[in-house]
């Protein structure tokens, strides 16, 4: 009976009761007409039916279990007389299935799981569609207004990431990470605070928003968790009260700040949101999330918001599930990264199905026996299976405890690259199931078609003695098999050497400033210390005059805005000659010798006088952009009522991030527009450290109240800057690596087992006088057709599928770089080759006499 | 007349042997075979023939399948294998060897 209507029988109990009824009664029946007497009195001969009953579906059940059982005890005693082939088996499962296991749960801990929070499905993010930028988050105006009239979305929070100086408790002060939030914020989440309540409506506009959510942690570690609700600390220089706790449980690092933030210490008011150069103006636009109502969807909200949206806001609004926002930056590299552990997996099973299928060569006598004793083909078939699946899940197994080793040891190299996974670890119950699925599944890949041509081999004159050749259909499969994964692994070996290639480039891109002994560090000036712009300046130049004096430092600038630092950008619209409407423009407003400690070249005339009102300095692309690179220097910028003048040109820098290209940029004296966030960069051949110590003792001396933030080397700023794409490339490279050699055992074993199986066969040709290279040849040609298939087939693949799904990871090359492509093929060629060779040896060293003597 | 009771595990063999002779039987005609050999040795409970069709069925050794009788009833009829007449063949063998030893047993001692 075949597993089908087994598991048929088991589903339709009742449907098999009704036939032995039936069974039963017709019994009954021919027995009453044959005594004479009354089918009732029948019945009772038949006896009890119900125990019959019982007694026959027991049976079936049984009888099932038992030859599983029996299926498995025999494949169990065919390991253990095989323990090397079962070894490999399990170890080449554990390495694949365990990559592609750490690989999935990790997945799943920053992308796929629940996000913690209530109802996490109707969750959204609301985005406008603007031309620049697809990802453009609306003004707060517009959140409020979506937040009173909006039916469909029920509840609608905007946040930002921010951050602020904590002092004025007698204690150090110190830099907090901190998130801007509207009203409902953690009701929109369905969190519940520890202690006290989030804002009202009244507390997140001015004048009444000198209150402050803690975190708990911050809340134990400053003031040992002694009872503040309703009591008032000073942030940013004011006087605000702490009207509620937030419990450590509550996760909002990725939804706030994306993977690489730290969990908001505090939590502020979205109106106490400044623009750095200005202490009156709030900041316009923060993200904005919402919780649909039930059984509202997605085009449906949308249509509503912007109805709603619409006399302010001509760009459409769209809606995205909030779980991929949060994972949003790191999904492509996710992706690519499964799918190289699934290639990996398959050529894992691929050389299990090659080893196997050589077995059951060996085993033909004894597969033959069986057939010859009344074992049917189906019964052959489901023993080699059960054999297969035995190693599967045993190998499975131990990738389990392979993937745990591999998760360790990739969290440990690039902390912060994964967003959510400090949210802890979730039930690992998908990844069981999901290792399952895996095992059942890789266990039927490599176990059906060995058992399959088993069963054929099993037939015919498997009984003879000693003859080890494989039936030309079983080596076409074995063929099959080793092109499909040079194959796979030219996919992934392309896919890595791309990721490499763009990781290469991006790593020496050119940046526009200096790396090496440079150190940067950021202030945050408190504005009831700092009010006016006098105040500022004055910090401004008191921090660069001391700065300078330091032994050793042979430049010091000062900045609102670091590159790769993403603080506060002045977002400038300035009239420009010949250009008509205001321009967006990056301002920075810089002082000291910035240019020189950032190492920022100016490419023409010089920088500006440090107390001018007029002069600024621009960027390469803004002189290509806005005056056709015709010459800038002199050139006069008049603006409404005022009047500006360029004084240099500065190299382009990459300020954003190392992938974009500059914006047209314009630099201004700090005098001109004093800010209160001072970004420093130092220029010293001085260790960094020392250099850290000078500029955290000078700023104390300054203002004691006002710490030092993030003191950094700039090399450590690109590190950071380079840690996704570093995870990406050496991870890839790490399983193409693997991928490559399991492919070359995969190789190396059909071409040896074709030797070996030959070896009278090549005996006799030596004896007949074939040279060295005659039989060299022969190997080769059989070994290298399969995996010059595999190849072409592998790199049209890459060429024409790939490139769609790695082509936003890239830099710097294109999904079709030659030099990648060729690479992969030569290396490919020159393992196939090697893999090929040591057989071919082999076969060389046959001695004819001996070699004829063994068939 | 006392009922002799059939020894422990003959009955399946007993089955395939019917089976083997005298080609595809409903359970009912089964009944009537081996109560007419056995002189009624079976009869305890009529029934308990099913259970031991089912578990030759559910090894592969017998298949069945429902035919219409002569006066339109629904009958499940049973045929032996090729795997079951196999499993008779060597069945039939151990039997005999295992009764044969009994026999001698019993007639030396």
């Amino acid at each position: 009976m075949s597993w089908y209507s087994r598991l048929r029988n088991l589903l339709r109990k009742e449907e098999l009761d009704e036939e032995l009824n039936e069974e039963l009664r017709f019994h009954a029946e021919r027995r009453a007409a044959d005594l004479g007497i009354t089918v009732e009195a029948a019945r009772r001969r038949v006896g009890n039916t119900l125990r019959i009953r019982e007694a026959s579906r027991d049976i079936r059940i049984a009888v099932w279990l038992e030859t599983v059982l029996q299926d498995v005890r025999l494949a169990l005693r065919v390991w253990r007389k095989r323990p090397l082939v079962a070894c490999t088996a399990i170890l080449t499962l554990a390495l694949g299935a365990g990559m592609n296991l750490a690989v999935f749960g990790l997945m799943w801990d920053s992308m796929w799981k629940p996000l913690p929070y209530k109802d996490a499905d109707s969750l959204v993010q609301i985005w406008l569609d603007d031309p620049a930028d697809h990802r453009t988050a609306p003004r707060n105006i517009v959140v409020d207004q979506w937040r009173q009239r909006s039916r469909s979305v029920v509840s609608v929070a905007s946040y930002r990431p921010w951050r602020f100086t904590f002092s004025g408790d007698g204690r150090a002060p110190e830099q907090v990470v901190a998130a801007l939030i509207s009203e409902s914020f953690f009701s929109t989440l369905g969190v519940r605070l520890m202690m006290g309540s989030e804002f009202t409506k009244s507390q997140v506009h001015a004048g009444g928003d000198n209150v402050v959510l803690l975190s708990e942690s911050f809340w134990r570690r400053r003031f040992g968790g002694a009872p503040m609700v309703g009591r008032q600390v000073v942030v940013e220089g004011t006087l605000s009260t702490v009207v509620g706790i937030v419990s450590a449980s509550f996760h909002g690092a990725a939804l706030i700040r994306g993977a690489r933030g730290a969990e908001p210490e505090a939590f502020l008011p979205l109106s106490r949101g400044r623009a750095g150069f200005s202490n009156d103006v709030s900041i316009p636009t923060s993200f904005a999330m919402g919780r649909l109502g039930p059984s509202v969807s997605v085009p449906v909200a949308e249509k509503e918001l912007n109805a709603i949206a619409r006399p302010e806001e001509r760009r459409t609004v769209w809606l995205s599930p909030l779980a991929d926002e949060v994972s949003y930056g790191a999904r492509p590299a996710m992706l690519a990264l499964i799918a190289a552990t699934a290639c990996i997996l398959l050529i894992a099973c691929a050389n299990l199905a090659n080893l196997l299928l050589a077995q059951t060569v060996t085993r033909r006598r004894e597969l033959s026996l069986r057939a010859a004793l009344g074992a049917g083909r189906a019964r052959v078939i489901r023993q080699l299976v059960t054999e297969a699946m035995l190693l599967s899940m045993a190998g499975v197994t131990a990738g389990l405890l392979a993937a745990r080793v591999f998760t360790g040891v990739i969290i440990r190299l690039y902390p912060g690259v994964m967003p959510r996974l400090e949210e802890g670890e979730s039930s690992r119950w998908v990844v069981y199931l999901f290792a399952f699925g895996v095992s059942v599944a890789s266990g039927l890949f490599f176990g059906l078609l060995p058992a399959w041509r088993g069963a054929n081999e099993a037939g015919g004159d498997g009984l003879r003695v000693g003859n080890l050749l494989m039936s030309g259909g079983s080596r076409r499969w074995a063929n099959a098999l080793v092109g499909a994964q040079v194959g796979l692994t030219a996919v992934v070996l392309i896919g890595a050497g791309l990721m490499l290639k763009s990781f290469l480039a991006l790593r020496s891109v050119d940046l526009g400033i200096a790396r090496e002994h440079r150190v940067t560090a950021t202030v945050d000036l408190p504005s009831n210390r700092y009010k006016t712009d006098a105040d500022k300046t004055r910090f401004g130049s008191q921090l660069l005059e001391r700065l300078r004096s330091v032994p050793g430092v042979s430049a010091a600038g000062i900045s609102n805005s670091l590159p790769l630092r993403y603080t506060n950008l002045m977002n400038l619209r300035l009239r420009l000659p010949g250009v008509n409407g205001n321009q967006p423009i990056a301002g920075r407003a810089v002082g000291g010798d910035y240019f020189q400690a950032m190492g920022i070249r100016l490419m023409a005339g010089r920088t500006f006088e440090e107390r001018s009102k007029t002069e600024v300095v621009v960027n390469e692309t803004f002189v290509r952009r806005y005056l056709r690179g015709n010459n800038a220097i002199g050139l006069a910028l008049p603006q409404d009522g005022w009047s500006l003048v360029v004084s240099g040109v500065a190299k382009d820098v990459r300020h954003l991030s190392m992938r974009d290209s500059a914006v047209p940029e314009i630099f201004f004296p700090f005098t001109m527009f004093p800010l209160s966030t001072v970004d420093m960069v130092v220029q010293s051949n001085l260790p960094p450290t020392q250099i850290m110590a000078a500029m955290r003792r000078e700023m104390r001396a300054i203002d004691d109240q006002v710490p030092l933030g993030r003191p950094m080397p700039i090399e450590q700023v690109v590190d950071g800057e380079l840690a996704q794409p570093r995870f990406q490339a050496v991870l890839l490279g790490v399983f193409a690596v693997v991928a490559m050699v399991l492919a070359a055992i995969g190789t190396y074993g059909v071409i040896a087992y074709y030797v070996r199986s030959r070896v009278p066969e090549l005996g006799l040709r030596r004896a007949l006088g074939a040279g060295a290279g005659d039989l060299i040849w022969l190997v080769l040609r059989e070994g290298m057709s399969a995996p010059l298939i595999g190849l072409l087939l592998g790199v049209a693949t890459g060429a024409l599928v790939l490139g769609r799904f790695v082509e936003s990871l890239l830099f710097g090359i294109t999904p079709r770089d030659p030099a990648v492509f060729l690479l992969t093929a030569g290396v490919l060629m020159v393992t196939s080759l090697l893999a090929c060779v040591l057989p071919s040896h082999a076969a060389v060293r046959i001695e004819p006499g001996v070699a004829l003597r063994e068939s | 007349m006392a009922k002799t009771v059939f020894p422990q595990g003959s009955l399946p063999l007993l089955v395939l042997k019917l089976l083997a002779r005298s080609g595809p039987q409903h359970g009912y005609a089964i009944t009537l075979m081996i109560e007419r050999l056995s002189e009624d040795a079976l009869s305890v409970e009529e029934g308990s023939l099913y259970p031991a069709l089912h578990r030759l069925e559910e090894s592969g050794w017998i298949k069945a399948k429902w035919v219409v009788t002569e006066n339109n009833r629904r009958a499940r009829i049973y045929e032996i294998t090729a795997s079951g007449r196999k499993q008779l063949e060597a069945e039939e063998q151990r039997w005999r060897s295992a009764t044969a030893a009994v026999d001698r047993v019993l007639r030396l001692a």
